[in-house]
């Protein structure tokens, strides 16, 4: 299965990588290992999660599945914010109108004065600052790195703050153990299944704390969840020549 | 805060790719973005065009024969 496959790539972040609201085909880590035939990609995203629990992600987990690089996404705006919990599974308290960027309220929002009318391409532009505001939640910062450098990348997150294992005790675990879900690819074209299991789903529900009223992937898109097959061991890796080495 | 994380990791030997500027260059990025501020199915391709020549250029592949169109917008 995926023989073919030289390299291994591992994506590590948030619901962004996770693919929040987006489908099976859809998101990041899905389109990578469909656009990149020599690059197996694993896609490690978990809704909610910031550098601390991404660095954890990623030296108990990820490392074990040998990836020949890694690409941390890194949300720098909001990333201590989801360590604090002001941020919950990626939602920001300020969201973006999307009704208002239709129609008459899209020119408005460009800029246009009403009754005069839009003249042409650049008049449908909203300012800079207004677009950089609007879209902030959005701009992520990719660490692409070989492997071999993701304890560097801790390093400089932990010497700025940004890790912290009294943050992650924090967080709702499950069974005593950090709760982790990732969306996850086995196979390829048409016969690809993906699985994935929401993470933190007794928190949503209520049963820890209180349900944020946050809907899930799993109940929004895809009607019932459907349970997260853990690899019984780590996979063997391919051969630099193409070829299955186990 | 996003200069000192950039600065830190780059005297580690990591650089970063920002999409800033990717997103702005589109007529209205709000396209790219659901109303939560996640990407959508459209943004979610763009980053991954965005972001495929860099891994393709640190795993030593070769980028695609053919360009890719999907961010062309």
């Amino acid at each position: 299965m995926r023989k073919d496959r030289r390299y291994r790539l591992a994506l590590v972040g948030d619901s962004q990588v996770f693919g929040f609201l987006v489908g099976d085909d859809e998101h990041l880590g899905w389109l990578l290992d469909h656009d990149m035939p020599e690059v197996e990609t694993y896609p490690f995203g978990v809704p909610g999660y910031g550098p601390t629990q991404e660095m954890l992600l990623l030296e108990e987990t990820v490392l074990g599945y040998e990836p020949d690089a890694v690409i941390a996404v890194l949300f720098l705006h909001n990333d201590l914010s989801d360590e604090t919990e002001k941020l919950a599974y990626g939602f920001l308290a300020e969201t973006v109108p999307r009704a208002r960027s239709r129609g008459v309220d899209r020119r408005e929002r460009a800029g246009a004065v009403a009754g005069e009318p839009v003249a042409g391409r650049h008049a449908r532009r909203s300012s800079a600052p207004t677009r950089h505001c609007s879209t902030r939640g959005a701009i992520y910062r990719f660490a692409t790195f070989r492997t071999a450098a993701a304890p560097a990348l801790a390093d400089a997150l932990v010497t700025l703050g940004l890790g912290s294992l009294d943050r992650v005790t924090e967080r709702p675990q499950k069974n005593g153990q950090p709760d982790l879900g990732f969306r996850r690819i086995d196979g390829e074209g048409p016969a690809c299944n993906v699985s994935w299991q929401c993470p933190l789903a007794h928190w949503l529900d209520g049963s820890a704390g209180g349900g944020r009223g946050v809907r899930t992937h799993g109940d929004d898109v895809h009607g019932a969840r459907r349970p997260f097959r853990r690899r019984s061991s780590c996979p063997p890796r391919r051969s630099s020549s193409g070829g299955n080495s186990a | 805060m996003t200069e000192a994380v950039v600065g830190a990791l780059r005297a580690k030997g990591i650089e970063t790719l920002s999409l800033e500027e990717p997103f702005m260059r589109f007529l209205d990025p709000l396209d790219l973005i659901a109303p939560d501020q996640h990407w959508n199915a459209e943004g979610t391709r763009v980053v991954a065009a965005i972001v495929e020549p860099y891994v393709q250029a640190m795993l030593g592949l070769a980028p695609p024969s053919t360009g890719k169109t999907r961010a062309s917008r």
